[in-house]
């Protein structure tokens, strides 16, 4: 769904709480969001009690969110909720009205499945292996970007990737930033020349931290 | 101050070991500025280390999460290894030092900026380059064979031209829990007229093997049925060592004492041990620096220890043990423990202290004498090949002790040995000469070359002379091939006089003195 091409309107639901309808589709229940959002959460809370990182994709109004971070808070001392959300106006309208006070909540607004993954800091959640929680009506409605997250692989090669390097990793490696080359080929490539250079050591080296790795095998 | 970096990228044991030449160091050089550059995972053990100025972690955990999933680019596993290293990448070092020898360390340190390297690093044009004969040695010989005639503590001191200081802070001791161990151990006494106290390590050792539990319930149950033994069964929080811990209770109706710490805590319990039996892990390594004596249940020859007087006994696993290391009790603490049989089948060895380093000494079970005999002239031999005088009282010792039938075996298959080793290297050293009349002979002298090197890969006593004249190979960087071949060629025969040193030892050992390396070749055609 192209931002441009919906309709994004609110209502008030029966019990009085705020509903967002886009493309006239209600994210929520128009008669009592929190008690759909109840349901929703107790649906899922053999997850919630095992783990305690959850990346939820679908913010609507939040009112799912809060009620997951109500139960996450009486199974775990720390959580962490991470909120994928393609929709900016959406998240837009929703911190305008009724932003999370709950400081374990986290919102990444973003179109781009690609800057998702860019981001070093949505990056360190998904080390920690969080549970993916789908929120239906959202889910539906950005059906593509969900699915383009979901499918997600990285990108291989060292000149596509070389942008996301830091200051200092880009200044040992400058050399090869035009290198269409994944890291296995490069390190091959290296260990071909007659004279290996600082930075070819360092990517060497690596490379034998990288063979350490019993999950990992050659070529992967 | 003299800034010193050590590359430490092992398991907890090498950061462990590590810890002796640190003291040596700074003993040595009390202006010396020590750094050590190691993973993540050996954190809570490189802070027992005292004399550390700085810990530098290589996160590989981390590196490996972003590598392994396919979510994430190799950008994040780049950044997070530039970023680990960012201060040993900026900083121009006095020295640096590969002390665990391995691949990444290699690699890493030919890009660092210093003064001086010791050890193997990767030279500009991809060879390995060590910093002097030993560092050669403990890259081309104890990092190929299984058993180390020389151990590697004595090597890495000598490789760093450091004396070896026996006394010193090895190991960090908390003086808080050292009180309350001390004072705890104290109550556990007196509950045996102020008896003695055997620690059981209940840890797997470093390739996850457990103590056997017939051994383990029938030790315990000699020395807790003793008038002056108790058992405190130590353990690291583990599920595994928990129930092993209270399978045992059961068996002895909940009477075991056992103390539950981390390796941080564990050096302050070691020290009120009266000694220690352990499998070859953390906590028998901790024991050795502490100076608490040891009983080492081990699948392996090679030992790291320090000091004199700690045992071995060489078990494959779910042999029993226990008659053998109370056997050792008794030795060590004269003490009349009853032991089942005198009879054993298993190996004991004791480390023992000679002019220059530990060594060990099989002290019990049955004798293969050959294996012995290859084990203390194969010493004599590497010592005397890096430059020690030939242990010429040892030899008549030997002699003394050991039937002529044995010593004739042993001489004949060592002749064997030196024989098939100097054939290649003498028909090396005429290929060599071919090959330097006419370059069309080049290919020939190169397959005897060939020859010649995997012999350095054997396990035979000359593979390390071999071993040690390919190290020196790796260092020709000239593109003048008539100066290379002249560099060979003297190699060559300083390979032939590193073997007219065995050939020596074994004709002092024939019959007292040595003999050629010629003769030696001659009697052997």
């Amino acid at each position: 769904m192209i931002e441009s091409q919906f309709t994004f309107e609110t209502k008030i639901s029966r019990n009085g709480l705020t509903v967002p309808v886009i493309n006239n589709i209600h994210l929520h229940s128009i008669y009592n969001p929190i008690k759909e959002a109840e349901a929703f959460a107790d649906n899922i809370i053999q997850t919630l009690q095992n783990r305690n990182n959850i990346l939820v994709l679908g913010l609507g109004y939040g009112y799912h969110i809060e009620q997951i971070a109500q139960r996450l808070a009486q199974f775990h001392d720390n959580y962490h909720i991470v909120i994928l959300e393609p929709n900016t106006t959406l998240v837009d309208s929703f911190n305008l009205k009724r932003p999370f006070e709950d400081k374990n909540i986290q919102i990444v607004n973003s179109l781009d499945v690609d800057a998702v993954f860019s981001d070093i800091n949505f990056v360190q959640f998904l080390r920690k292996k969080p549970a993916i929680v789908k929120h239906d009506t959202s889910y539906t409605l950005n059906k593509t970007f969900f699915t383009k997250f979901l499918k997600f692989q990285a990108p291989n090669n060292f000149d596509i990737y070389f942008n996301l390097l830091n200051k200092n990793a880009q200044n040992i490696f400058n050399t090869y930033n035009n290198l269409d080359q994944n890291f296995e080929n490069m390190i091959n490539q290296i260990s071909m020349k007659n004279t290996i250079t600082n930075a070819d050591f360092l990517l060497l080296a690596l490379g034998e931290i990288k063979k350490l790795n019993p999950n990992l095998t050659q070529g992967n | 101050m003299h800034n010193t970096l050590i590359s430490a990228l092992g398991n907890h044991s090498d950061i462990l070991n590590c810890s002796v030449l640190i003291n040596s160091l700074i003993k040595s050089n009390p202006n010396t500025r020590i750094s050590v550059l190691t993973y993540k995972e050996n954190e809570s053990i490189i802070e027992t280390i005292p004399h550390i100025s700085k810990v530098h972690y290589l996160d590989k955990n981390t590196i490996n999460q972003y590598f392994e999933n396919p979510l994430f680019s190799d950008a994040f596993a780049i950044n997070q290894f530039t970023s680990d290293l960012s201060i040993c990448l900026t900083t121009t070092w006095d020295t640096i030092i590969n002390f665990t020898n391995d691949s990444v360390s290699s690699l890493l340190l030919s890009s660092l900026q210093s003064k001086e390297v010791i050890g193997t690093s990767i030279a500009h044009n991809g060879a390995p380059n060590s910093s002097n004969r030993w560092a050669s040695y403990l890259n081309y010989v104890n990092g190929n064979q299984p058993i180390h005639f020389i151990d590697n503590n004595f090597v890495r001191h000598h490789m760093c031209n450091t004396p070896i200081f026996q006394s010193g802070d090895f190991i960090k001791v908390d003086e808080n829990y050292s009180a309350v161990a001390f004072k705890n151990f104290q109550k556990i006494r007196q509950t045996k007229n102020n008896g003695l106290i055997v620690g059981i390590s209940l840890l797997n050792d470093d390739s996850g093997h457990s103590l056997d539990q017939d051994s383990l319930k029938d030790i315990i149950d000699i020395l807790e049925t003793s008038e002056s033994y108790r058992v405190v069964l130590l353990l690291n929080g583990k599920e595994e060592e928990k129930n092993t811990v209270n399978s045992l209770n059961k068996q002895f109706n909940n009477s075991l004492i056992s103390i539950n710490t981390d390796f941080t805590t564990f050096s302050a319990v070691a020290v009120h041990l009266d000694c220690l039996i352990s499998t070859s892990n953390i906590h028998a390594r901790i024991a050795d620096l502490v100076g608490t004596k040891l009983i080492q249940i081990s699948n392996a020859i090679n030992t790291v220890y320090q000091n004199a007087n700690n045992h071995f006994i060489l078990s494959d696993n779910h042999m029993n043990w226990s008659n053998d290391a109370l056997f050792l009790i008794n030795q060590e603490f004269n003490s009349s423990l009853p032991v089942g049989s005198m009879n054993t089948d298993l190996c004991t060895y004791s480390l023992i202290e000679d002019e220059v380093s530990i060594i060990r000494t099989q002290t019990r079970g049955p004798i293969n004498i050959q294996q012995e005999l290859r084990y203390h002239v194969g010493r004599c031999y590497h010592m005397a090949m890096m430059g020690y005088p030939i242990n010429s009282e040892l030899l008549n010792h030997i002699r003394t002790v050991t039937s002529p039938d044995d010593i004739e075996q042993f001489i004949n298959e060592s002749k064997d040995e030196l024989t098939n080793t100097v054939r290649v290297l003498l028909a090396t050293i005429r290929s060599l000469k071919v090959a330097s009349q006419s370059k069309q002979n080049l290919l020939s002298f190169i397959s005897h070359l060939d020859s010649l090197i995997l012999k350095g890969q054997l396990q035979t006593l000359t593979a390390a002379a071999v071993a040690l004249f390919e190290a020196d190979l790796e260092k020709i960087n000239s593109s003048n091939s008539d100066e290379n071949m002249k560099f060979i060629e003297k190699r060559l025969f300083d390979l032939k006089n590193d073997l007219q040193i065995f050939t020596n030892i074994l004709g002092e050992l024939a019959n007292g003195k040595s003999e050629s390396l010629s003769s030696t070749e001659k009697n052997s055609y």
